[in-house]
């Protein structure tokens, strides 16, 4: 790309890009090698394009990263095509969600009831909750073992998984709880 | 200084072979001839780095021969299990320069010796950040077809000249001579004073 010259002359800036780029001619290279062995000012040069060459390399992959994003952004709701646009959607609030989880926990109340899921649970799930033992005691003359939860009102839903495990069939071992026959006076009605 | 080792191929003989996608797995096989395949294609790029971190550009090229000399014996010993070009290769050798400088400065004063590293501050990540954008305008103002040219080289590092010339349908003097304007206009962007 270049042409050849004496040894002597310094190497123009063009030929010390052109070499670190590799673009040189072999006969262009040779020269230009030799000389920037005994020149300590083109030997600076070639340093500070080899360095650019090393710069441009390292910030490439961020020069990319800042011209193509990494994904489109899709719409989540198309316009409908020839109608009218769509109105603006509500956005629900923080107590939307609230209600929505309440809704769930209700749900799984509901559907652990009668013991459904009995058999996803572990021994240690099994174990009644205090209220739960407490009533088998109040109950010590049931036959059939059930338990029963004391509280007449629906409990509030943070104690549903409680109370439906109350509801749930007791387990052989709940009787064994009941080592203290003599309601607790904290439940005598 | 030792006497310099020669391995590396002649490149007056025009383009290297064209490294195909077995080569890195023959030379990991312990294929001569692949090893010189990869030494021709990826040998210049070494040596840059090793100027740019002020090799002296004999030593430069000595240390790129020593590094390949190393990494084959590193595959003949078995411990080399994957080949990453010219990544392995500019750390190896970088790691060869940073060995010869702590030699050479055994003698000089803990003050003669560069500062460690510092951390990058918020300002820094701000100047990056504006050096990046400076750099994708100046990318963006190129013509199509010479951006196309220029992300296919640095894209694809392991691309010989010929090789991209094949793949853009350009002449290998034409896609020299596009990577060299391109680079111009990068490195005005990269050198503008900040605003």
């Amino acid at each position: 790309m270049s042409a050849a010259r004496p040894a002597e002359a310094h190497a123009s800036a063009a030929d010390l890009e052109l070499y670190v780029i590799d673009a040189l001619a072999p006969a262009t290279r040779r020269q230009v090698e030799q000389h920037v062995a005994t020149c300590d000012r083109c030997a600076l040069g070639l340093q500070a394009e080899a360095v650019l060459e090393v710069t441009l390399g390292q910030l490439w992959s961020e020069v990319q990263r800042a011209r193509r994003p990494v994904a489109a952004v899709v719409p989540l709701r198309p316009r409908r095509s020839g109608g009218a646009p769509c109105p603006p959607m509500r956005r629900s609030g923080p107590l939307g969600g609230l209600a929505a989880a309440a809704i769930a926990v209700l749900f799984i109340g509901w559907w652990t009831d009668g013991g459904r899921i009995d058999s996803l649970r572990s021994p240690s799930a099994l174990a009644p909750p205090p209220s739960c033992a407490i009533t088998a005691l109040f109950h010590e003359g049931a036959s059939d073992d059930r338990l029963v939860c004391i509280s007449e009102a629906l409990p509030s839903p943070t104690a549903l998984a409680s109370w439906a495990t109350c509801a749930a069939p007791a387990p052989a071992f709940a009787s064994a709880l009941c080592t203290d026959r003599s309601p607790p006076s904290a439940v005598q009605q | 200084m030792s006497a310099p080792l020669r391995i590396m191929p002649s490149r007056d003989e025009g383009s290297p072979p064209a490294e195909g996608a077995d080569t890195i797995g023959a030379a990991l096989a312990g294929d001569g001839a692949a090893w010189s395949v990869l030494i021709a294609h990826h040998s210049h790029r070494v040596q840059v780095a090793l100027l740019a971190r002020g090799v002296p550009i004999e030593r430069a090229r000595e240390l790129t021969q020593e590094t390949w000399l190393r990494l084959m014996e590193r595959q003949r010993a078995g411990r080399l299990t994957e080949l990453s070009l010219p990544g392995l290769a500019i750390v190896q050798a970088g790691f060869l320069a940073a060995n010869e400088r702590r030699h050479s400065n055994r003698h000089l004063p803990a003050a003669a010796l560069p500062e460690p590293a510092t951390r990058r501050t918020g300002e820094d990540e701000v100047l990056g950040k504006e050096r990046i954008g400076r750099m994708v305008r100046a990318l963006d103002a190129c013509p199509p077809g010479a951006r196309r040219v220029f992300e296919v080289v640095y894209d694809h590092p392991e691309l010989a000249y010929a090789e991209v010339a094949a793949q853009v349908g350009l002449s290998v003097q034409r896609v020299k001579q596009i990577v060299f304007e391109v680079r111009k206009r990068l490195r005005a962007a990269l050198e503008e004073e900040p605003r």
